[in-house]
């Protein structure tokens, strides 16, 4: 049975579990309305009482909305700092924490970290089946843009061609980030730092003339400002990389003239080469990883979080509509003169049973698809306060995780809408004539 | 007497022997090539297998690590990415291991895939495999974890 399920595309899989989970709950609905057609009167019922009714489904569409909504975006938060990092095939760095190094250098969170040295460089930049080997010197800023110095290989890479303009040529050019506060055209100084802290005055006379800009790419470089690496370390009163005479940008470098760079992107003229390149380069005094890796234990840690968030979020969704269902007895209560008399004038037991099932079940499949939609709004909504705060492109679409939770909500629900039924039914007949 | 003296002995020397054979069953060697550590977490039967391992290559050649075979299958070697698409693993044509240096195959980086397993690999079983690299056929005794292990158990040691 489990090497069938496994053999099921993925699709499939989703559609047969979302099935599975919504079928107990159509069934007993299927069981308690067969041969009756209580829905004319349930509509007056909901008509009757419109007010209660919307508050009840408000109620519900709520606790549904917040669980579909949080579910979305944390899915889309993990897909979107996962796209971020796609580009950044292996880093290599000095010795130190992974962490720390990925959120320098794939999310610009600059930190103090040791540099890999020319020489090092130059051994990674000429080993067997690098492509390129581009430096990412970062610690500069620009009205809260991170100014990084690079190559051209690397702003290639990263956005692919330019939206406009050309890549930068001279160590006194910079290429924008989609977003960066600088136009084409424009010019700027970088300050010396980031943040707050930054020493705005500290590379006076210096500027960068913006001759390019690049698509987006959905990561936090998309507001950064990229600058050739000699003019990050010309600007620092650093020897340039190149021999005095010698006024071209890029590799390759000198590496007694090359000050150091915080991390080095490789990237492999084969797939397989990025395996063997991070083997060759995880020793004492070099720390090789993937990103991706690194990403990918992040999120695992984080799956005991998400599953606790989804069972809080069913939890949530449960209490709310027990209190509705628990609203719901007390209204049978006031109705009850009217199902005794329902009761009197020959109705069968199973139809008064059937019309109070189906009223709550119409609260409940109202509630739960103005859910879905509420879910929706609130994840596109936090998706765009992410992605203004962390630069990094939060795209949070409803999946089947999100239907799995709802199915199974509404399958539990439509069984827990049994009990005010059976105790409508339960009443006594006579007490409830003469109220 | 001479028969229950021997008898004796090999007994008082058996622990001592089975330690010697649990140290012996982490590592596999042949020609500068080594294979230690090898691990893989307990996998249901028809799911996907990943064997993690050090392979160490102390030669004068550099050496081509290309997969392995187990119980008749064949092991490929894959290598693990991560995306907006989430994790996948591809499969490698090869992993050159160059003269006196080694490749850690380990979780969500390097790994041998055995696809659909035949049977239930249930933790604190042990797997007999092939490893194929630099030409050889070195066979590695797997050390089969929990579900959610990360590391072999002798993660660390320098056996």
């Amino acid at each position: 049975m489990a090497e069938f399920w496994a053999s099921l595309p993925p699709a499939l899989q989703d559609v047969l579990f979302a099935l599975a989970l919504i079928a107990p709950g159509l069934l007993a609905g299927a069981l308690v309305l067969r041969g009756l057609r209580p829905l004319p009167l349930v509509g007056a019922m909901l008509r009757r009482f419109v007010w209660v009714n919307t508050l009840f489904v408000a109620l519900i569409a709520v606790s549904v909305g917040l669980g579909v909504g949080l579910l979305a975006q944390e899915r889309g938060l993990r897909q979107g700092s996962a796209r971020a990092a796609e580009k950044f095939d292996l880093i290599v760095a000095a010795p130190g924490s992974e962490v720390t190094v990925m959120l320098a250098s794939v999310y610009l969170q600059p930190s103090d970290m040791a540099l890999v040295t020319g020489a090092q460089y130059a051994e990674i930049a000429g080993a067997e089946g690098v492509a390129f080997a581009a430096p990412i010197a970062f610690g500069d800023s620009y009205q809260g843009a991170p100014v990084v110095g690079t190559t051209v290989d690397f702003v290639s890479h990263l956005a692919g061609p330019l939206a406009e303009g050309r890549v930068f040529a001279t160590a006194e050019e910079a290429v924008a980030g989609a977003y960066a506060p600088v136009d084409v055209g424009g010019s700027f100084t970088p300050a010396h730092g980031h943040g707050p802290g930054a020493e705005g005055g500290a590379h006076e006379g210096f500027a960068y003339a913006v001759t390019g800009r690049m698509a987006p790419t959905g990561s936090p470089w998309d507001r950064a400002l990229l600058v050739p690496v000699e003019g990050v370390w010309a600007v620092h009163g650093l020897a340039n990389g190149h021999a005095p005479d010698d006024s071209r940008i890029g590799p390759p470098f000198v590496p007694e003239m090359m000050p150091g760079t915080p991390a080095v992107l490789v990237h492999a003229t084969e797939l397989w080469g990025n395996y063997a390149l991070k083997s060759r380069f995880t020793r004492n005094d070099l720390m090789a990883f993937f990103p991706g890796t690194v990403l990918a234990q992040l999120h695992g840690l984080m799956r005991d979080v998400r599953s606790a968030m989804s069972l809080m979020a069913v939890l949530t969704q449960v209490l709310v509509t027990l209190s509705v269902l628990i609203g719901l007895m007390i209204m049978v209560r006031l109705i009850a003169r009217s199902l005794a008399l329902l009761r009197a004038i020959g109705a069968p037991l199973r139809f008064v049973f059937a019309v109070v099932w189906a009223y709550s079940a119409a609260l409940i499949l109202s509630g739960a698809a103005l859910g879905l939609a509420l879910g929706w709004v609130a994840a596109r909504g936090i998706s765009a306060v992410v992605t203004a705060r962390t630069d990094v492109l939060v795209t949070a679409n409803l999946g089947w995780p999100e239907a799995h939770l709802v199915a199974g909500f509404i399958s539990l629900t439509l069984f827990m809408a049994l009990l005010p039924a059976w105790l409508a039914v339960r009443r006594p007949l006579l007490t409830d004539l003469r109220t | 007497m001479r028969a229950c003296l021997l008898s004796l002995l090999l007994i008082a020397a058996a622990p001592a022997f089975a330690e010697t054979h649990d140290h012996d069953d982490h590592v596999a060697e042949a020609e500068g090539l080594r294979v230690l550590h090898a691990w893989t977490p307990a996998t249901a039967k028809g799911a996907d297998a990943l064997v993690y391992m050090e392979v160490e290559n102390t030669s004068a050649a550099e050496a081509l690590l290309t997969g392995g075979e187990a119980d008749g299958q064949e092991l490929e070697l894959v290598g693990f990415s991560y995306g907006a698409a989430g994790e996948a693993w591809t499969v490698l044509p090869g992993l050159p291991i160059p003269a006196g240096a080694d490749v850690d195959l380990e979780p969500k980086v390097l790994a041998l895939r055995w696809s659909s397993v035949p049977m239930d690999l249930a933790p604190g079983a042990e797997l007999e495999i092939e490893v194929e690299v630099g030409g050889q056929h070195l066979p590695a005794h797997v050390e089969i974890g929990e579900a959610g292990a990360t590391a072999h158990s002798h993660a660390g040691h320098n056996h």
